[in-house]
């Protein structure tokens, strides 16, 4: 609670005084979400890199056309998806070779220290990917940015028993291609 | 496995799917820098939108904009024209009849008087009639003070107008003498004081009026005598209905106020006999002085006047002995008004009241009509010393510009115009008509009285 109404303080200064440092402050919240939320539907790093960028310039655009906003982070999540569709009508029209996950290699001693999770975390990548759009979404938002049911709501744009409903068949079907895995 | 596949998820956010730390920095300058390019270009928003824009953000935007801006706006109206309304009705309280916001106060004092008597408050409704009373003396006394000759027609009405308030205490008054739970004893004493007010202000405005030469004005004060003599009325029965109230046993009135009360109108009968006394009495002796003058004029032959010499001395005479027939009639009631002020005290001291309020009525019988008899006189002074000056000053011309004795005459004009009597030559007989009446200021003294 007292995050969104910092989240209302910060956004009231931009509105306001046209604050540049707020929307930094904004930008430091969220842009680890936006960036998780971008990778696990794009091939990689660079192009969620790019993506992440973009949506926080939109919606610096978005906060200046003084239009409602109804839920800062919504708005990141909408323009988000937003730009991912944009980004596979691109993919669509200039067909492009799919390269499997690099393997980062200059990661030095990190790599070693989180050797198991790591290989874990690759091997969930790689199941999640293979989920269809709908409930990685969901999945991601649930337990990777451990958002609430109502903030997924939002986002996604649906009721928050539908949003229960599709999560919990998101689950079920992660554990089967988990297990035949 | 579903709690282990959850915490699998969890620990994403830490390793393989999180962005890189120099991308997060770099990143961010350049938005920064990005966002500072626009922001020159953005253009300045009123005030009022950037609060509703701001508000938007803690509330939804619909209700912004339909619910929150809509009741404001009607607000400011609201108070707007609210403030603007009693603002209206105050300004109008100083207004004079003939003034722009004269109609307003008006409108607002019938309104009240309505109200009141649709809620069948009495108290109120007398308090209001006594306060209005109050309003239209004062108003009277202003626009004679002023002088405005334009405001002759407004002033007449606003006597008449008074008339008509006073009119109505007197019907509460009498209606509560039938009756007396009526009215409750601080708004009988409340008339009673205020009644007091009103006389004193209608004897300015008469002694500001007696100046005056004009037949509207002599009209005027006529009216103005009339008015007097009806809230003397007033203040006579809310005296009565005062003594009946105590003697029903009302202890909102005690016997010491009601006592104190016949005495100041036994005292103010008194002053206002010696007053007229001492008009009369300069009227007398202007008359005198004029007729010797005018027969010294004719005499010495020093006027071209001719035939109407004779009309004009026997006019001077025949005023000069009416004035001295007025002088006859108001000793005699000095006379009579020390007998009933002096019964009324003895009353007094042995607790009668009832009967002590039917002598001071009597006393201020006697004293109005002293004053009709002191009003007569100097209006008829006033028709025949115009014409005493017109003859002076013709024969002054006729003799080379010397004018007789004018330093007395402009003195004894200026004696009748005005009543005051504190610097006029007939303070003796003023002195005289005092030691006649009794000597109501004992009455204070006694110590009987103030137990």
């Amino acid at each position: 609670m007292s995050s969104t109404i910092a989240e209302k303080l910060l956004l009231y200064k931009l509105r306001v005084k046209q604050d540049p440092e707020a929307y930094a402050a904004l930008y430091d919240i969220y842009v680890k979400q936006i960036y998780r939320f971008v990778f696990f539907k794009v091939s990689s790093h660079e192009e969620a890199e790019d993506i992440t960028s973009e949506v926080f310039l939109k919606a610096w655009h978005y906060i200046q056309d003084n239009k409602e906003i109804k839920s800062f982070s919504g708005l990141l999540y909408r323009m988000a998806r937003n730009c991912i569709i944009d980004l596979y009508r691109l993919k669509a029209s200039k067909p492009e070779v799919y390269t499997e996950e690099p393997v980062e290699i200059g990661d030095g001693g990190q790599w070693y220290a989180d050797l198991n999770t790591n290989i874990e975390a690759k091997k969930i990548i790689h199941v999640l990917k293979k989920l269809k759009q709908e409930y990685q979404e969901i999945i991601t938002l649930k337990y990777v940015d451990e958002l609430e049911i109502s903030e997924i709501a939002e986002i996604t744009g649906k009721g928050q028993i539908a949003v229960r409903v599709t999560l919990h068949r998101a689950l079920k079907k992660l554990k089967e291609i988990m297990a035949q895995n | 496995m579903s709690r282990n596949l959850i915490r699998q998820l969890k620990q994403l956010k830490h390793g393989e799917v999180s962005p890189r730390a120099e991308w997060l920095k770099e990143s961010r300058s350049v938005l920064l820098s990005q966002i500072k390019n626009t922001i020159s270009d953005i253009p300045s928003v009123r005030l009022l939108d950037k609060t509703w824009s701001a508000l938007s953000i803690f509330l939804p935007k619909p209700v912004v904009y339909n619910i929150v801006r809509p009741v404001a706006l009607l607000l400011v109206v609201v108070i707007t024209a609210t403030t603007a309304y009693s603002g209206t009705v105050k300004a109008s309280y100083e207004t004079l009849p003939g003034d722009w916001l004269y109609s307003a106060k008006r409108a607002t004092e019938k309104t009240q008087v309505t109200v009141a008597s649709i809620m069948g408050d009495k108290n109120t409704e007398t308090k209001l009639h006594v306060e209005f009373a109050k309003r239209r003396a004062a108003e009277t006394r202003q626009m004679v003070q002023s002088g405005d000759p334009g405001r002759s027609a407004q002033l007449t009405a606003t006597v008449a107008d008074l008339k008509t308030e006073i009119n109505s205490i007197n019907s509460k008054l009498e209606e509560t003498k039938q009756n007396s739970s009526n009215m409750q004893a601080q708004v009988v004493k409340d008339v009673k004081q205020n009644s007091e007010e009103i006389k004193n202000v209608l004897q300015e405005v008469k002694n500001n009026l007696s100046v005056s030469t004009t037949t509207a004005d002599k009209i005027l004060s006529k009216e103005v005598s009339e008015t007097k003599d009806l809230i003397k009325d007033v203040s006579n029965n809310a005296l009565e209905v005062m003594v009946t109230k105590h003697l029903e046993g009302d202890l909102g009135i005690s016997k010491e106020e009601v006592k104190q009360e016949i005495s100041n109108s036994l005292r103010n009968s008194a002053s206002d006999a010696v007053e007229s006394k001492q008009n009369v009495d300069g009227a007398k002796t202007a008359m005198e002085a004029a007729k010797t003058e005018v027969k010294d004029l004719v005499g010495g032959g020093q006027n071209n006047l001719g035939l109407a010499t004779k009309e004009i001395t026997d006019k001077i005479a025949t005023v000069a002995n009416q004035t001295v027939a007025a002088v006859i009639k108001t000793e005699a009631g000095a006379a009579e008004l020390g007998k009933r002020i002096t019964e009324a005290n003895v009353l007094l001291n042995n607790d009668d009241l009832a009967k002590a309020v039917d002598k001071m009525k009597e006393a201020g019988q006697v004293t109005k009509d002293m004053e009709q008899i002191s009003d007569n006189t100097i209006e008829k002074t006033q028709t025949v010393l115009p014409i005493v000056q017109v003859i002076k000053e013709v024969s002054a011309v006729t003799n080379g510009g010397t004018l007789p004795n004018s330093s007395t005459t402009v003195g004894l004009l200026l004696l009748i115009s005005t009543t005051t009597t504190s610097t006029n030559p007939t303070s003796t007989t003023a002195v005289t008509t005092t030691a006649n009446l009794p000597k109501s200021p004992v009455l204070l003294e006694d110590p009987k009285l103030i137990k």
